[in-house]
């Protein structure tokens, strides 16, 4: 029996493997789950953590005390703020808990003491200071600045949501008055899972901080100044990271971009409006990447043989993509849902290519040179494709478009001479449900 | 790879805690799958893992290493929900966890993952074929009857050409990995 039981053994280990391998059975990420479950017990477990605990559950009572009170002595400026409710997250039972924006000119008081999400646009380090006082729960924080010094936080930002302890995600849109300085204290918070620090230009030892958040999942450093090679060994320290963008820093070069393929579990990579090449970059070891955007990106033949089969979305818009590429894209990449190839140099025969993708459902085509008007048969022709965009083809009339739409395909033809656009409108009305029905059914595969 | 825990460590604190949970999940969730959980019910014994061990006290582990601890609450809860414990099962699972030490211990099984996969690269035919029928994206594990008519084959023909493609894949890992290990 034991050689038998033996054999089943292994047997089961090969399954568990070929789940991972052949059918995206992959490891899942618990970590919010456990915190959370955890946080229920109040972290009983640790006399040190009960401790903080107690200091936390007072500084909280105090807080909301202080909430109350100033709710009834304010109350009569309530009528000023902005609530935008209609963003409520469906998960949140809790009917003050939707995401409220905060534009200058409205009284903070007036937010509710349990709003979970609050975005702020164009307010200094006073205003997110009362706020952290009035919404001692908030869980996501949106500070937007649009490039205006005297409207932005500055690093006392991070001193400011440090003290909000149930923080899980923040996110700094062009704060240009912030340095980095004071980053670390972010380290207080357990549950902070999404971190944005966009079109800003940080310090170096600023970076040194990401690898010390322990649930930090998603990064986004979009357009940010100071991420070179020595940022990017600091990124590549933070193991748990899913989402990356790091679009538009151009202090990369091909070294520091390599040292993307040690955050294993990376779902999600933007890296478009990059100078250097991908070449170095081990992409086919991020097993789990199923979104990733290059687009205007240093491209060769070499990266698109690495690309990793996970991939379900993938922008090569502005490349040097061609019809060899396109036929490569086809046998590595079975997965694909959703492709951008616009401005690149594919033709026809490529579009016959990817034709064959099993479960194409979006395209992007536009302001491609080389295609022809011969590629619509093709595209008419393909069962699975829902949204088509063919914008900037000088050449696509309105009976291609009619075409299309009425397989149900549904085109964006911008750019593509002013007669088409305008009367393409009408084409989408008339062709609603042929649109709603292919979509749906590509839903249900 | 990220370093192992040392088995001193203090009782981890809220962040300690949710570093600890991001290094291990990945292995526990994979032994949990090595010893017969399906995906799901893998996801929700790996959430117990962490949370009882938590509750459990991870400081009382003793000498324990961290990864012991976690694997042994997972084979606890494992074996504790499925139903039948025969003796073959708990000698099934006491195999797996032998395997388990042996060759994914270290690496949380990322070797043994990659030899399979360098392995089903050799693979052509029928036998690539029937595997991606097997376990690729949307397979029904149990309905080997509509898979061996996708191959055009009986269903005692597939299950044969399956038992050989294991026993190929068996001799073809044990190689890459004393390969590596001889490296």
């Amino acid at each position: 029996m034991n050689d038998d039981v033996e054999q089943q053994a292994f047997w089961q280990q090969v399954e568990w493997a070929l789940g991972e391998i052949e059918g995206g059975d992959l490891p899942p990420d618990v970590t919010s789950r456990v915190m959370a479950a955890v946080q229920g017990d109040g972290f009983a477990a640790s006399p040190i953590v009960s401790r903080s605990r107690w200091l936390t559950g007072a500084a909280m009572v105090v807080l909301c005390a202080g909430a109350v009170v100033g709710v009834r002595v304010l109350s009569r400026a309530s009528a000023d703020a902005v609530h935008h409710e209609g963003l409520q997250d469906p998960g949140t039972p809790d009917q003050h808990a939707g995401a409220h924006v905060l534009e200058p000119g409205t009284d903070v008081a007036s937010l509710p003491s349990d709003a979970r999400e609050v975005t702020v646009v164009h307010q200094g380090d006073d205003v997110l200071q009362q706020l952290a006082r009035q919404c001692p729960r908030l869980e996501r924080l949106t500070v937007v600045s649009l490039g205006d010094v005297s409207s932005s936080p500055t690093d006392r930002v991070f001193e400011i949501a440090a003290s909000l302890t149930g923080l899980r995600q923040l996110h700094l849109i062009k704060p240009i008055a912030i340095t980095g300085n004071g980053i670390e204290r972010l380290r207080d918070l357990p549950m902070l899972e999404s971190l944005a620090l966009a079109s800003t230009t940080l310090t170096p030892q600023s970076f040194e901080a990401f690898p010390r958040l322990p649930s930090l999942r998603v990064l986004d450093l979009s357009y940010t100044g100071g991420l070179d090679d020595d940022a990017m060994r600091a990124v590549a320290r933070c193991p748990g990271l899913r989402q990356l963008s790091i679009p538009g820093c151009k202090d990369i070069t091909a070294e520091g971009l390599a040292l993307v393929a040690h955050l294993t579990g990376l779902e999600t990579l933007e890296a478009r409006q990059l100078k250097c090449s991908f070449d170095a970059l081990r992409i086919d070891r991020l097993t789990r990447l199923e979104v990733l955007d290059s687009a205007d990106a240093a491209f060769s033949a070499v990266f698109v043989d690495r690309l990793p089969p996970s991939l379900t979305e993938l922008t090569l818009s502005g490349t040097a993509l061609d019809d060899d590429g396109c036929r490569v894209l086809r046998e590595r990449l079975p997965r694909l849902r959703s492709l951008r190839v616009g401005s690149t140099g594919i033709g026809d025969r490529g579009i016959a290519e990817l034709s064959a993708l099993p479960d194409l459902g979006e395209l992007d085509l536009g302001r491609c040179p080389n295609l022809t008007a011969a590629c619509l048969d093709e595209l008419a022709h393909s069962d699975r494709i829902c949204r088509l965009g063919l914008g900037g083809l000088s050449w696509l009339r309105l009976a291609d478009v009619q075409r299309l739409m009425a397989r149900g395909i549904d085109v964006d033809a911008s750019g593509s001479g002013a007669r088409v656009e305008a009367e393409i409108a009408p084409l989408r009305g008339r062709y609603r449900s042929a649109i709603a029905a292919r979509a749906t059914r590509n839903e249900q595969r | 790879m990220s370093d192992p825990a040392p088995d001193n460590r203090p009782v981890p604190s809220a962040c300690g805690l949710a570093e600890l949970v991001d290094r291990h999940q990945t292995g526990v969730w994979r032994y949990l799958r090595a010893l017969g959980a399906g995906p799901q019910l893998a996801e929700e014994l790996l959430q117990d893992t962490f949370v009882v061990a938590w509750r459990r006290g991870l400081a009382d582990r003793g000498e324990l290493p961290v990864e012991t601890f976690l694997r042994r609450t997972a084979k606890h809860l494992f074996l504790r929900q499925s139903r039948a414990q025969g003796r073959r099962t708990a000698l099934l699972v006491e195999l797996v966890d032998r395997l388990w030490q042996r060759d994914c211990e270290s690496d949380q099984g990322e070797a043994w993952l990659n030899a399979l996969r360098e392995c089903t690269q050799q693979l052509e035919g029928r036998a690539r074929a029937a595997l991606r029928i097997c376990y690729g994206p949307g397979a029904q594990r149990g309905d080997r009857g509509r898979a061996a008519a996708a191959l055009g084959m009986k269903p005692n023909g597939l299950k044969t050409l399956l038992q050989r493609v294991r026993a190929l894949l068996r001799t073809c890992i044990e190689r890459r990995l004393e390969v590596d290990d001889e490296r």
